[in-house]
């Protein structure tokens, strides 16, 4: 298995003594895991893109003033920052993570399909829309659960401590998330199937 | 000793967080116990079916956070 051959905690250490590379070598690292879990909480992906920049502009500030934690890890404590902005961003916003499809079809648009056929590519579209707004219908704590562990790799431990619950509850959570998303699923599939072959 | 495994527990195998102990215990359940291989698998469905959900951000903003780096480093020097 590939291991990151510079610890986060070595590269924050670089970073703070001013070694760009360190930091570069830091957002090549996450930003694709921070970058979903931001999407899949405000859904648009320019606004998406805007609250990255935010997360990782406070990050550098935290680390600059020497207020970084050393004894949490990097990426719970990143995406912690990103989770609560964009939060808050919907709380400012007084919006709520319903769907607009339009905004989805936007984001579709930019994903890379090229090797794949221009049904199978459709096939895919759709799966990834419905996916998606299926997570974001879950209710919060479950979805903030989901995205943290699938997506942010974080462990129950480090979701628990970061949510202040048990980690029992941290997984009671994640069960309830991970039942729902399945039945809506499944009802989404018998739905899909007869819409691609109708009858 | 035998030990009863919960949905939580199966979650737990499901993303690596069990210990070895658990986890023999686990294959050996699920290599016997069509009801737990069943639960197993409605759940690594779902799980699977997340992994298709990922995006990068472009370009452009990584290279105006990195440029937002360096400006402050400058400030600060």
């Amino acid at each position: 298995m590939k291991q990151n051959t510079v610890s986060d905690s070595k590269l924050v250490s670089l970073y703070n003594q001013g070694d760009e590379k360190a930091f570069e070598e830091l957002v090549n690292r996450y930003k694709t895991k921070i970058f979903t879990t931001i999407l899949l909480i405000v859904k648009d992906h320019y606004i998406a893109e805007d609250l990255l920049q935010d997360t990782f502009i406070k990050a550098i500030k935290t680390i600059r003033a020497g207020k970084y934690n050393e004894q949490g890890k990097f990426l719970p404590w990143i995406i912690r920052i990103a989770h609560n902005l964009a939060i808050d961003y919907f709380r400012k916003e007084r919006r709520y993570p319903t769907v607009i499809l339009e905004e989805g079809a936007n984001l579709l648009n930019t994903l890379n399909f090229a090797e794949d056929s221009v049904e199978s590519a459709q096939i895919k579209k759709e799966t990834y829309s419905k996916l998606r707004i299926l997570i974001q219908k879950l209710p919060e704590k479950q979805r903030e659960v989901l995205i943290m562990r699938h997506y942010a790799e974080m462990s129950f431990q480090e979701i628990a401590n970061a949510t202040n619950v048990s980690v029992n509850t941290a997984l009671g959570r994640m069960r309830y998330a991970l039942i729902n998303l399945r039945k809506q699923m499944k009802k989404y599939k018998i739905r899909y199937d007869k819409d691609i072959y109708p009858r | 000793m035998t030990r009863t495994f919960t949905q939580d527990d199966l979650i737990r195998y499901i993303y690596g967080e069990t210990s070895d102990q658990e986890n023999q215990m686990i294959k050996t359940l699920l290599a016997t116990d069509t009801d737990f291989q069943d639960k197993y698998q409605y759940f690594l469905e779902v799980v699977s079916e997340m992994d298709s959900l990922s995006e990068a951000p472009s370009e452009r903003v990584i290279q105006r956070i990195i440029d937002s780096s360096r400006r402050s480093n400058l400030h600060s020097v």
